[in-house]
């Protein structure tokens, strides 16, 4: 198992090598100079070049790249060219706004996602069935922006319920939260009752009610662990959904968060922060796919016995 | 000495509802069972051997069975009347089934000795857990199973293996009927003869009934006591192992089963299939449902539905009987 995880934490490195030349390229090739935008429209030629050697803007892209790697492996994470200060000072700023939000969105996606899903399951046929899988298909195939603003102006310009922008208080992470989670809680529901339609049908729940088992244990103790591995790779993939619909939804309810740091950097091409905040949030998603990885093998025996080499008996 | 009745099926019908149709696939079915003794469910594949022990644990999948008509009285009791949710003090308890599929009736996440512990606690709520502990391990030695394998998984056994977990996890509350659907077409022969043994031996200490259900008749003459020859979901020929293998009356199926035998008789040179198929339960045709593979046919047979001919106790659905009577 350990060896696994050396070898899982080792292949992150040729992940974040790969994202990080294609931002790198990304943020080089497209148009504008860094140094110009950040000056402004009244910048004169003589100040341009200045800051152009002081970003180390006049050397080749490939020195750039290197000098911005060799950096990050001795700790550097850059400096903003926007605030001049360390990226790594904005991120401790912005990520804690983006982890709340994807914390609770993760959270409600897991709770509700399953809970209905299940509930769905098991009364296949029924109205409620029904209204829930119609709802999760609608709810499904609707943009995420589009649900956020919707709800923006019922909730927050109509009814004033909650703020419309902004992270003073929690009253502001209300939307955001429901707008993240709605999309991919109702792929959850939909994956959930799927799986624990199929897991039903197996032979070992029929054993399990021919034990004396009642309902209650049949669905949680036999199906649901079953049922769990499908739903966790769902879960899983939906984390990085969840990373990628913070930064709209950041955007959309203007919250201070990474998502909104990458966008803005990405306007004036500040790219050692863009280039930063991304890495950080791949190597980020790549730890928690890792996590689920080993999840698994501690609910599938079978899985297991792959990742442990234990001889066989 | 009139011997106690411990399950009584009468006139159990099961029919499956399926997108292409209905599937006939128990017509009729009526036995007894006495206590103490094995009845034999013989018959070919698609019978509707397995759909009978289902109904009887009211297993049947919900959404596509129905058991449209019939009563099952275990004890005096029509199980078809009790509520769903109280069968599951009798599933396991008192009637417990062991699964045709050893290699998809066991739980893949749990360990073998975990799911025959759960057997134990279902209907033992009073014992502590080193108690349960204890039966299950004596449950797998019973098995023939060393108790040191018990957290192991399913997929780390054999398929012969995990049939003898079923076996174990079915007779650890010493039920009082015990359905066993081909408890050993997944084994080899020298664990299959130790597996018979072994359920003879529960049967004898415990006095336990037993539905065999099989389409081998040398488990049929070592184990059952009485027998029920079911063809197309209807019983067509019933009596005790005697009858069966004594008597030279049979219905023309169960001679054709015969013949098909290896080494049953001396006297017969070569094996003979019973030509044809069974029919399809989605349409099942008039008169005899045999009638169609049948050597004796005549025109009675395509159009009236043979009654039980009685001969002492040994019944034969069959029109070739009829004038005899
Ligand atoms: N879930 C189901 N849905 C539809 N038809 C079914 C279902 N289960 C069984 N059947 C049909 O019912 C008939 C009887 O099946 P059953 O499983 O009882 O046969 P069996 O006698 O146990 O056969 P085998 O010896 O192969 O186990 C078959 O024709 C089968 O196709
Ligand atoms: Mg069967």
């Amino acid at each position: 198992m350990t060896r696994y995880i050396i070898k899982r934490l080792l292949s992150i490195i040729p992940i974040v090598l790969g994202i990080s030349i294609i931002i790198f390229t990304l943020l080089s090739i497209s148009p504008g100079n860094p140094a110009t935008l950040m000056i402004g429209r009244e910048a004169t030629d003589e100040q341009v070049a200045v800051l152009e050697a002081q970003l180390g803007l006049d050397q080749p892209l490939l020195t750039q790249y290197v000098n911005y790697m060799t950096d990050l492996l001795r700790g550097d994470f850059g400096t903003s060219w926007q605030t001049r200060g360390p990226v790594i000072d904005e991120i401790a700023v912005r990520f804690p706004v983006t982890l709340k939000l994807s914390v609770f969105s993760t959270l409600i996606v897991i709770f509700f996602g399953v809970t209905v899903g299940i509930i769905s399951a098991v009364k296949q046929y029924t109205k409620l069935d029904y209204v829930v899988t119609t709802s999760s298909l609608v709810i499904a195939s609707m943009p995420d922006f589009w649900i956020g603003l919707m709800l923006m102006l019922l909730f927050a310009l109509k009814l004033r319920w909650v703020p419309p922008y902004g992270a003073s208080d929690w009253t502001g992470y209300i939307l955001p939260v429901i707008v993240l989670s709605l999309g991919i809680m109702a792929m959850v529901i939909r994956v959930t009752r799927g799986t624990m339609l199929e897991v039903i049908r197996q032979d070992y729940i029929r054993t399990a009610r021919a034990k004396g088992a009642d309902e209650k244990r049949v669905i949680f103790k036999h199906a649901l662990k079953n049922a769990l591995i499908p739903i966790i790779t769902v879960i899983g993939n939906d984390f990085g959904s969840i990373l990628a619909g913070a930064i709209v939804v950041e955007t959309v309810f203007s919250l201070p968060g990474m998502g909104t740091l990458i966008v803005n950097a990405v306007k004036i091409k500040n790219i050692p922060t863009a280039m930063t905040a991304t890495l950080f949030l791949a190597i980020l998603y790549s730890l928690v796919v890792l996590i689920l990885d080993i999840i698994y093998a501690y609910i599938d025996p079978r899985i297991k016995a792959e990742f442990s080499r234990r001889k066989a008996r | 000495m009139e011997k106690e009745i411990l399950l009584t099926i009468k006139n159990l019908t099961v029919k499956y509802k399926t997108d292409d149709g209905i599937a006939e696939a128990v017509n009729n079915i009526s036995f007894q069972l006495h206590k103490g003794e094995t009845l034999g469910l013989v018959g070919e594949t698609g019978a509707g051997k397995t759909t009978t022990g289902l109904s009887i644990l009211r297993l049947l999948p919900e959404r596509t069975a129905e058991i449209t008509e019939g009563e099952i009285i275990f004890k005096g009791e029509n199980l078809l009347d009790i509520p769903k949710n109280e069968m599951s003090v009798i599933r396991g308890k008192q009637i417990s089934m062991i699964f045709q599929d050893p290699m998809t009736s066991l739980n893949p996440v749990y360990t073998v000795g975990s799911q025959i512990e759960e057997s134990i606690f279902l209907h033992n709520r009073d014992l502590t857990n080193p108690q349960i502990k204890e039966k299950a391990d004596e449950m797998l030695e019973l098995v023939g199973i060393t108790p040191e394998r018990r957290d192991d998984y399913p997929h780390q056994f054999s398929g012969g293996m995990k049939q003898r977990v079923v076996i174990a996890m079915a007779l650890a509350c010493d039920p009082e009927l015990v359905i066993a659907d081909e408890p050993t077409t997944a084994l080899d022969v020298t664990i299959q003869a130790q597996v018979l043994r072994m359920m003879d031996e529960l049967k004898r200490k415990y006095g336990t009934s037993m539905i065999m259900i099989t389409h081998d008749f040398g488990v049929v003459a070592k184990t059952c006591d009485t027998v029920a020859v079911v063809y197309a979901g209807e019983i067509i020929e019933y009596g005790t192992v005697q009858d069966i293998f004594e008597d030279d009356k049979h219905h023309p199926y169960t001679t054709g089963l015969f013949h098909s035998l290896p080494n049953m008789n001396q006297d017969t040179e070569r094996l003979q299939p019973i030509e044809g198929l069974m029919p399809d339960p989605m349409a099942l045709p008039a008169g005899c449902k045999f009638h169609t593979r049948c050597p004796h046919c005549f025109d009675k047979c395509k159009t009236v539905l043979p009654q039980d001919i009685d001969f002492n106790g040994h019944m034969i659905k069959c029109h070739l009987y009829s004038k005899e009577v």
